[in-house]
């Protein structure tokens, strides 16, 4: 029984003669002995003998002319479309305001003072955290330190 | 290959043109008979013709003369009506049975039974051939078209579909039992034997 399922998922390609000598013996052997993959085969025969008989359907009069003249009138469209044109446009967009963003944070990152305060202005409390006051150098800490519960 | 390419690419239009003009007059009842059979009616194959034809003279420069000019015009069409039919299936996700969820209300659609497409096709002979045709999974109507309409072997057939011959040999055969199905189902006088 599981060799019919075999034998008959290949029943077409049978039919087309798309499958060497030794598996269409096979095949022609099974058939042979089986009603059911007969029968299978029968019908799908008639199938591929219907659609291959079908009859040829005439296109209209005109209809070449009006393909040629649309292919050949047909303004050659430009390399990105409308679509294209506005998903470019908004990368585009998008990617300046990434880069801004980025380098408004470099900035802050290399010594602006957004949101931070010398620890020279602080009412620190803290002298660990507040860093060396000899050096001169100055020391900033987060503005919400400056704040912190003794 | 690329010798071919780039000898075509480097044509001049006024050398493409009537080259592409006698590809096109010499194809185009075969490739009419295809769309037809692919989209099952005269509106719809004319309009797959036409954007097939427009596409292929646009990258005309990438045709391989070594190849058939039907096969590259085939996966062409081939990736036109896969596309159309994907869009058309994503508008149609909601069941008519289901009716509308928020209202409670049935969907009201429109009798086509006088549409000159339906009649097109109903007034055939062919009508139960052409019906279970639409009626079958779109890769696979191609493939069964492809095998059983022009004639071309699975190889071909892979080549235009851009797969493997495995599948088109697993499409052919689902296909096959997809229209005998339907059939059996709503016309069963229509499969008569084969005499050899």
């Amino acid at each position: 029984m599981s060799n019919c399922h075999r034998i008959k998922s290949l029943l077409s390609a049978y039919i087309d003669r798309e499958m060497t000598g030794e598996e269409a013996y096979q095949i022609r052997e099974h058939i042979s002995q089986c009603a059911s993959c007969e029968l299978e085969f029968e019908e799908l025969r008639r199938v591929k003998h219907l659609l291959s008989t079908l009859p040829a359907v005439e296109p209209s009069e005109h209809l070449l002319d009006q393909v040629k003249a649309n292919v050949f009138t047909d303004e050659p469209k430009p390399a990105i479309s409308r679509k294209g044109i506005v998903v470019t446009t908004s990368m585009a967009a998008a990617m300046l305001f990434l880069t801004f963003a980025l380098m408004q944070w470099i900035q802050v990152k290399q010594g602006g003072t957004n949101g931070l305060v010398p620890a020279d202005e602080m009412v620190a409390t803290d002298v660990r955290t507040v860093g060396d006051r000899a050096s001169g150098a100055p020391v900033y800490m987060p503005v919400n330190l400056a704040s912190a519960p003794e | 290959m690329i010798v071919s390419w780039i000898k075509s690419f480097s044509k001049p239009a006024e050398e493409r043109k009537p080259l592409f003009e006698k590809l096109m007059s010499d194809s185009y009842r075969q490739a009419y008979q295809m769309a037809y059979r692919f989209t099952s009616n005269r509106v719809d194959a004319e309009d797959l013709l036409q954007e097939t034809y427009v596409r292929a003279y646009r990258f005309f420069h990438r045709y391989d003369e070594t190849m058939p000019f039907t096969s590259w015009l085939y996966r062409i069409m081939t990736n036109i009506h896969i596309d159309s039919v994907r869009k058309n299936s994503r508008l149609r996700t909601v069941s008519i049975d289901q009716g509308n969820p928020e209202t409670g209300s049935t969907w009201e659609i429109a009798d086509d039974s006088n549409q000159a497409d339906h009649n097109m096709v109903s007034n055939s002979l062919d009508e139960p051939f052409q019906l279970a045709l639409k009626a079958m999974t779109p890769e696979f109507r191609m493939a069964v078209i492809l095998a059983d309409i022009d004639g071309m072997s699975y190889e071909e057939i892979a080549d235009v579909m851009d797969t493997s011959v495995g599948t088109v040999r697993s499409r052919i055969h689902r296909g096959r039992k997809q229209m005998k199905e339907y059939l059996q189902a709503s016309f069963p006088d229509s499969l008569p034997e084969v005499t050899n």
